[in-house]
C-alpha cells in the first residue's frame, strides 16, 4: 500500500479490495470461513457472494480450505471478498489478469451489477476493457487523462512475400491480426501503440 | 472488530508454529513446580518473566499469520492500520490470557506445600497477564508491519528480556522480580511499569505501523 501525499478520502464505510494475484501462500482457514469473516469486518451480509461464487464457478471449492485451492481459484475467492464490500466501494486491482475467458465475462456481469446497484467500483488494468462501461481513464506520465472505452490504437505492421501492410487497430483486432499473420506464416515486424 | 480479533485467532491457532510458544511455556511450569518451587509468588515470578518473551513470540507469529495479499484484504477491511493493529494486539492477548491461566492454574496444582489463598492467586494471575502485556507491546516492535526480520525480533526480544533480568530496576522483567523475591520494591508499582512499558511499546508500534505498511 502506498501512504497518500495529498488530499482527502472520505471512506465509504464498507471497502472491498482485490490486491494484484500472487502465489502466495493464503491463511489456513476454509475458503467459506474466510469469506464470513471478512464480511463481518465489513458489517456485511455478503447476502450475494453464493450468486457471485457461482458465476465464477467456485462455489463447490468454497467448502475447501484455501491452501488446498489452485492459484486461480484463490483469485477468485479473493475476487469474491471484494465483492462482499457491495454496495460500497470496490477496488480491484488488476481482476481479469487470472480469470480465463469464461470468469472475465462473468467478472464483467459482477462489475455491472455491483455498479447498478450502487457499489462505486475503481477497476486498475493492464488490459482494454472494452466491455466495461463507466468512466475510462489512462495513465499517462502520472497523470490520468480520459479515454474512451476501446479507443487505444495499435499500429501493427505485417511483413509478407507481397511486401508490408500496415494496419492501425484496437487491442480486440490486434490480436486477431496477430493470430491471423502468424497463421498465415506473415512475419510480424512491428507492434507498438499510437500515441 | 471482534471479528478482526477472531480472525487472527483463527489464523494463528491454525499455525503450527504456535504450538512452539506453548510448549515452552509448559516446559518452564513443568520445571519449575516439578519439585517444591518455594513461596507461591516467588515461584510464579519464572513463569510470568518467560511471558514476556513469549508474548512477543505470539504477538510476531499473529501478525505474520498472513501473506500479503490477504494483509492488505484484511487492511481495507478493518478500515485502518490502527485497527488492525488493536485486532492483532487483542488475538495475542488471548493467547497469553490462556498461557497466563495454565501457569497460574499449574502452580495452584502443582505446588502443593504451600498456601495458596485467593488474593495470592488473584496476585499471580495478575502478574502473569501484566507481563504478558509487556511482551506482545515490546513485541508489536518487533513485528509487521514494522519491517524487523525473525533472527533480529528474536534477538531483540532475547537482549530486552535478559537486559531488564540483569539490572533489577529496568523494567518490565526486573522491578517485578525484585518486588516478588527479594521484596525490596512494591509489587503494585513494578507491575503498573510493566504494564506501561507495554502499552507505551504498543502504541508506538502502531504510530510507527502507520509510517511503515
Amino acid at each position: 500500500m502506498v501512504a497518500p501525499r495529498a488530499g482527502k478520502i472520505a471512506r465509504s464505510e464498507r471497502v472491498g479490495y482485490l490486491p494484484q494475484s500472487s502465489d502466495e501462500p493464503p491463511v489456513r482457514l476454509r475458503a467459506s470461513s474466510w469469506l464470513h469473516l471478512v464480511a463481518r469486518m465489513k458489517r456485511s451480509d455478503a447476502a450475494d457472494v453464493e450468486a457471485y461464487a457461482r458465476e465464477l464457478g467456485v462455489d463447490e471449492a468454497l467448502s475447501g480450505p484455501l491452501e488446498a485451492l489452485s492459484v486461480g481459484t484463490i483469485a477468485k475467492v479473493l475476487l469474491l471478498g471484494a465483492f462482499t464490500a457491495s454496495p460500497g466501494l470496490i477496488v480491484l486491482d488488476e481482476p481479469f489478469a487470472p480469470l480465463d475467458a469464461r470468469s472475465r465475462d462473468a467478472l464483467t456481469a459482477m462489475i455491472e451489477r455491483a455498479a447498478s446497484s450502487g457499489a462505486g467500483i475503481v477497476v486498475s488494468s493492464h488490459d482494454e476493457m472494452p466491455g466495461l462501461g463507466g468512466d475510462h481513464y489512462v495513465l499517462q506520465q502520472g497523470k490520468l487523462v480520459p479515454r474512451a472505452p476501446g479507443a487505444r490504437r495499435w499500429r501493427v505492421l505485417i511483413g509478407s512475400s507481397d511486401g508490408t501492410v500496415e494496419h492501425v487497430v484496437d487491442a480486440a483486432g490486434r490480436d486477431r491480426l496477430l493470430r491471423e499473420a502468424l497463421d498465415a506464416g506473415h512475419e510480424i515486424l512491428a507492434v507498438e501503440e499510437r500515441s | 472488530m471482534i471479528s478482526g480479533v477472531w480472525y487472527y485467532v483463527l489464523i494463528t491457532a491454525r499455525r503450527q508454529a504456535v504450538l512452539a510458544p506453548i510448549v515452552t511455556l509448559f516446559a518452564i511450569v513443568g520445571i519449575v513446580y516439578a519439585t517444591d518451587a518455594g513461596p507461591p509468588l516467588a515461584a510464579a515470578t519464572v513463569p510470568a518473566a518467560f511471558l514476556v518473551p513469549i508474548g512477543a513470540w505470539i504477538i510476531r507469529l499473529v501478525a505474520t499469520a498472513e501473506s500479503k495479499p490477504f494483509a492488505d484484504v484484511t487492511l481495507v477491511a478493518l478500515g485502518s492500520g490502527a485497527r488492525r493493529h488493536v485486532c492483532r494486539g487483542a488475538a495475542a492477548l488471548i493467547f497469553g490470557l490462556g498461557l497466563s491461566t495454565v501457569a497460574t492454574v499449574w502452580a495452584r496444582i502443582a505446588n502443593t506445600h504451600h498456601d495458596y489463598a485467593s488474593g495470592v492467586v488473584l496476585t499471580m494471575v495478575v502478574m502473569n497477564v501484566v507481563l504478558v502485556i509487556a511482551g506482545i507491546g515490546l513485541g508489536s516492535l518487533l513485528s509487521p508491519p514494522l519491517r524487523v526480520t525473525a533472527g533480529a525480533g528474536a534477538l531483540a526480544a532475547t537482549i530486552i528480556a535478559l537486559v531488564s533480568l540483569v539490572i533489577r530496576f529496568v523494567p518490565p522483567i526486573g522491578p517485578v522480580l525484585d518486588a516478588y523475591i527479594a521484596r525490596r520494591t512494591s509489587g503494585p508499582i513494578a507491575l503498573v511499569e510493566a504494564t506501561t512499558v507495554g502499552a507505551v511499546a504498543f502504541l508506538v508500534a502502531g504510530v510507527l505501523g502507520r509510517r511503515d505498511r
